[in-house]
């Protein structure tokens, strides 16, 4: 029963990471990069989302979880232009610049936005108000216990994703995404607008972080700015361990480290369960760089 | 302050650092932007007749500094220092063999938790550990190589920086219990010479501007032997240099493990300045802040790190307002860099012209040295 | 004049490389004798350069065997399984390198920020041996070391006619001193066999000359030369022996005469395109002298006294 506890929680956790693993996925897809700022987004979505439910509320939510919902909307649609502002300053300036200056200014605007987040929010850590309607849980027979919360937080993670993967496979737009992502010059040559692609692209993946970043703050109740950091890194490895560029696989990939990782925790030891991630990546990387489902990413000759 | 001792002018390879060669023809000034970052046009002729003249200048500034500074400029001038070694380290990493390393504080950590166990465990006196530092940072980057070096650039990256976590959660979960955990280990010794402990500030600056001078020296050495010839192969087409003979691999693994047992080296002095050290020293944010401080500075070239540890180390030192949004310019800093001088302020003359050279052939011979024509 | 069998030299054995769905390369077999200029022809898209890739260690074989003297340098990958028994990859190009056979590329793969000199210095890697010790330390023996390679490479250059060119980046060299450069810097590495892919493709006619002397020069030297090109005129006049694939397979070898008149080279050329080899479609009208190996060339419209 403790088994099947953990199952369960590792999926919720796992259900966070392949939102945000969607973000890095599709970005490295259409541009060959990792988007450092990824994390940092979904940072700001957690931000963002206490700022509007604290305007919307004072303390409690009296309006229950229906607040959740245009709050989330405002979140997605402010992270998605944040994401595209990102692009079109610091990314599309060095599209032909070769590996290393898109790397930093990836970095560069991580850092930006971290640092934007810690002084306008202040360093410590923000709670969020207590969302009536999604305390407590069910108790299911054996004892395993499913929170409201978790339900809630998952349910809307599946539904993004489900949205999503019918966005990318069921319409022109995302058709043309897919396109990019196997082959920009010929998506080119086949009059796919690239750059208008590119900019969606990057309206999605953020704003489905920034969602992410909202729900995860739910889930967990506070937060700091290092959120972005660490979860970020986490949800790369989810990308990377699906195979980074394909969508199933950051869904896969999520699900796979939020269930190994909370185990990990419950079985070996909590604190280990980070260093048990990284290595993880190290390992994948190294062994079997194409992922679960992806391409590769060595330099053979 | 600190500046160059050696290493003025382009500070990079040039023809002329190929022994046996005569100087190129002409330095023709070019037409890039750049002209407002170059030295007066006297200063560059000096620099190249006698580049001896201007080394054994700024060797003399750097030995007179901290005379007339109170103990908390001579430690800003200390870090400063420590921070232009750590940079040439990473250099030989990203400027030399091109690689991308965003882990590099992990080999400062681990020799400096090195030198503080052995120290604080064993009673070995702390310039002592020094050896043991470097071999330790030198194992550990042996291992972290080997696997990896095949990785395209940036998941080498990705890569790095798992392994500076790994190395930052291994030494705060206080593996095998010698690490001190979270709160690092504290009570380290101070170097002592000749008998005489190092407590003041500016014994460690004299101490650490002779590793600098050494440090600097053998950078050199590197970057004008047969193995630096072959990282400058390897950067400029991997493949073509493989056909030639070179061993990429290994020639690689080299960079990486000189690379990061500098670092060790630089961490044990930095244990026996400080006597407290904790696993933040393995923080991402110190390995972004190195590999900033060589690429914004300069990728390649030595003058260029001492412009980057500057602006890196010493001016936030200075101006403290600065702190708080630190990680803000930083950030500015980086993206605006990339899209206006990728190549750093004051690059090698090499790495400038694979920056800005591509597809365009400039006049016969090498057109603008970075300042000053090489030296 | 004696009939001396000549040494093989490097041989290939059922020589097959397959990407994916794709057979590049099938079953070629052929042997490469010391001492001789052998070319390697076939139209477009053949194989040539691939082979050239199994040769120097780019690409491992799917099938077959290379044998340079009598050792094996190409042979199909060990699976994983194959790796826990032991066995060993074949060697890798820098290996390969130092073993003796040296190469230049169809595109040229200068290092192209280094000056003149300093690409030929690169070639000597292989011969020399100063390690991080040597550079850090400078001992005698590396300074020593250092000196002979400089004097080496200015050897080099004057052998191959660029000294004047010495400083000047590989960049911005013109073409043709560009080609021979390559060629300076794979004779660096002191080959017993030296790979060429190309060499003149881009050169006008007098250059295209000089090369002919070049190469002569180097195999009078001692140097197998295995050529690929297709410029005809070249061939037929450098070339002692030829091997001509077509879609990955041998169709024929022989000497230039054989190789001419041979129905099967004919029809793969003349069923591909006419840029392919218009020296071959031009030579079929007016059949021109053909030197033999080793012996005068009787000038043909337009060539040089050589």
């Amino acid at each position: 029963m403790q088994l099947l506890q953990q199952f369960v929680n590792g999926i919720t956790i796992g259900s966070f990471y392949a939102l945000v693993a969607l973000g890095y996925t599709m970005v490295y897809g259409v541009l060959k990069l990792i988007n450092f700022a990824h994390g940092d987004l979904f940072m700001w979505g957690a931000y963002l989302g206490l700022s509007a439910l604290t305007l919307l509320t004072a303390g409690t939510l009296a309006g229950g979880i229906w607040m959740i919902v245009p709050v989330g909307a405002f979140v997605f649609i402010c992270i998605a232009l944040a994401g595209v502002l990102v692009e079109r300053v610091a990314y599309r300036p060095l599209r032909s610049a070769g590996r290393l200056p898109p790397l930093i200014s990836a970095l560069g605007a991580a850092f930006i936005l971290q640092s934007l987040a810690r002084n306008l929010y202040g360093a410590s850590w923000r709670t969020y108000p207590q969302v009536t309607g999604l305390t407590g849980g069910i108790t299911l027979a054996g004892g395993l216990r499913i929170g409201f919360m978790q339900i809630f937080v998952v349910a809307i993670a599946c539904v993004l994703m489900g949205a999503l993967w019918l966005f990318v496979h069921r319409t022109r737009v995302g058709t043309a995404m897919r396109a990019v992502s196997t082959d920009p010059v010929a998506a080119r040559l086949m009059g796919i607008n690239v750059d208008r692609i590119i900019a969606i692209v990057f309206l999605i993946g953020p704003g489905l972080g920034g969602v992410a970043g909202l729900i995860v703050a739910l889930y967990y109740g506070s937060f700091d700015f290092t959120l972005g950091w660490t979860f970020g890194l986490k949800a790369f490895i989810a990308a990377i361990l699906g195979g980074i560029g394909n969508i199933p696989g950051a869904m896969l990939g999520g699900m796979l480290l939020g269930v190994v990782e909370t185990l990990a925790s419950g079985y070996v030891s909590p604190q280990w369960k980070d260093v048990i991630a990284y290595a993880a990546l190290i390992v994948i990387l190294i062994a079997r760089p194409t992922g679960l489902l992806g391409e590769r990413v060595g330099a053979k000759v | 302050m600190k500046s160059a001792r050696k290493g003025t002018g382009g500070g990079g390879r040039s023809p002329q650092d190929t022994p046996g060669l005569e100087r190129p023809k002409s330095a023709r000034p070019g037409s890039s932007p750049a002209q407002l970052m170059r030295p007066p046009a006297w200063l560059a002729e000096l620099a190249r007749r006698r580049p001896w003249l201007i080394q054994l200048a700024l060797l003399a500034l750097a030995l007179l500094i901290p005379l007339p500074l109170n103990d908390y400029y001579r430690t800003v001038a200390w870090r400063t220092g420590l921070y232009v070694m750590l940079g040439l380290s990473l250099n030989v990493i990203v400027g030399y063999a091109g690689l991308f390393q965003l882990g590099h504080a992990a080999f400062f950590a681990l020799g400096a938790y090195t030198a503080g166990i052995l120290n604080l465990r064993l009673g070995v006196p702390l310039l002592a550990t020094l050896p043991a530092s470097i071999v330790v940072a030198a194992f550990f980057g042996y291992l972290l190589t080997r696997p990896i070096l095949h990785l395209r650039g940036d998941y080498l990256a990705i890569v790095t920086i798992a392994f500076g976590e790994v190395t930052r959660l291994a030494l705060v979960n206080n593996i095998f219990g010698i690490t001190g955990g979270a709160n690092g280990l504290s009570g380290i010794d101070r170097p002592r010479l000749l008998g005489i402990e190092l407590r003041a500030p500016i014994y460690h600056y004299y101490l650490m501007l002779l590793f600098l001078v050494v440090t600097i020296v053998a950078m050199r050495r590197l970057e004008r032997s047969r193995l630096g010839r072959a990282w400058n192969c390897v950067r400029e087409d991997e493949e073509a240099a493989a056909a030639m003979g070179i061993d990429t691999t290994r020639v690689k693994m080299q960079a990486f493990v000189i690379g990061s047992a500098w670092a060790g080296l630089a961490g044990a002095l930095y244990a026996g300045k400080l006597t407290v050290i904790s696993p933040d020293l393995a923080k991402f944010m110190e390995s972004v802040v190195l590999f900033c401080i060589v690429v914004l500075g300069g990728t390649g070239s030595i003058p260029g790190i001492f412009v980057g540890a500057v602006g890196m180390v010493t001016l936030p030192e200075l101006f403290r307002p600065l702190r708080d949004w630190r990680d803000a310019w930083l950030g500015v800093a980086m993206v605006v860099m990339m899209i206006a001088r990728p190549e750093g302020v004051w690059p090698s003359h090499r790495v400038k012209m694979e920056m800005r050279g591509e597809g365009e052939a400039r006049g016969a011979a090498p057109a603008e040295g970075g300042a000053g024509g090489g030296a | 004049m004696t009939a001396e069998a000549p040494k093989a030299l490097l041989e290939l054995r059922g020589v097959t490389k397959r990407f994916g769905g794709l057979t590049a390369v099938e079953a070629v077999d052929f042997v490469v004798r010391s001492g001789e200029i052998l070319g390697l022809i076939g139209p477009n898209g053949a194989g040539k350069t691939t082979l050239f890739n199994l040769i120097t260690g780019f690409y491992a074989p799917t099938a077959g065997e290379i044998r340079l003297r009598d050792e094996a340098i190409a042979f199909p990958s060990p699976g994983f399984a194959g790796r826990l028994l032991g066995r060993t990859r074949a060697p890798e190009p820098h290996r390969i390198a130092a073993l003796g056979i040296a190469r230049t590329f169809q595109t040229i793969r200068l290092f192209k920020n280094l000056i003149a000199l300093e690409n030929v210095m690169s070639g000597l890697h292989p011969r020399t041996k100063a390690g991080v010790c040597g550079a850090l330390f400078r001992p005698r023996s590396q300074r020593d070391e250092e000196a002979r390679t400089v004097q080496r490479a200015n050897e080099l250059l004057a052998r191959i006619g660029l000294s004047a060119i010495r400083d000047d980046l590989a960049k911005n060299l013109p073409y043709g001193h560009q080609r021979r450069l390559e060629i300076a810097r794979a004779l660096a590495t002191q080959p017993t066999l030296l790979a060429l892919d190309e060499p003149a493709a881009g050169l006008n006619e007098q250059e295209t000359d000089e090369l002919v002397i070049l190469i002569r020069g180097i195999r009078d030297e001692g140097i197998t030369i295995l050529l690929i090109e297709h410029d005809m005129r070249l061939v037929m006049r450098v070339c002692e022996r030829i091997v001509v694939l077509d879609h990955g397979k041998k169709i024929a070898e022989g000497t230039p005469a054989e190789v001419r008149r041979d129905p099967a080279v004919i029809e793969a050329y003349l069923g591909a395109e006419e840029e392919a080899a218009p020296g071959l479609s031009r030579r079929a009208e007016t059949p021109p002298a053909v030197p033999p190996p080793g012996g005068q060339e009787v000038p043909g419209p337009g060539a040089k006294e050589v």
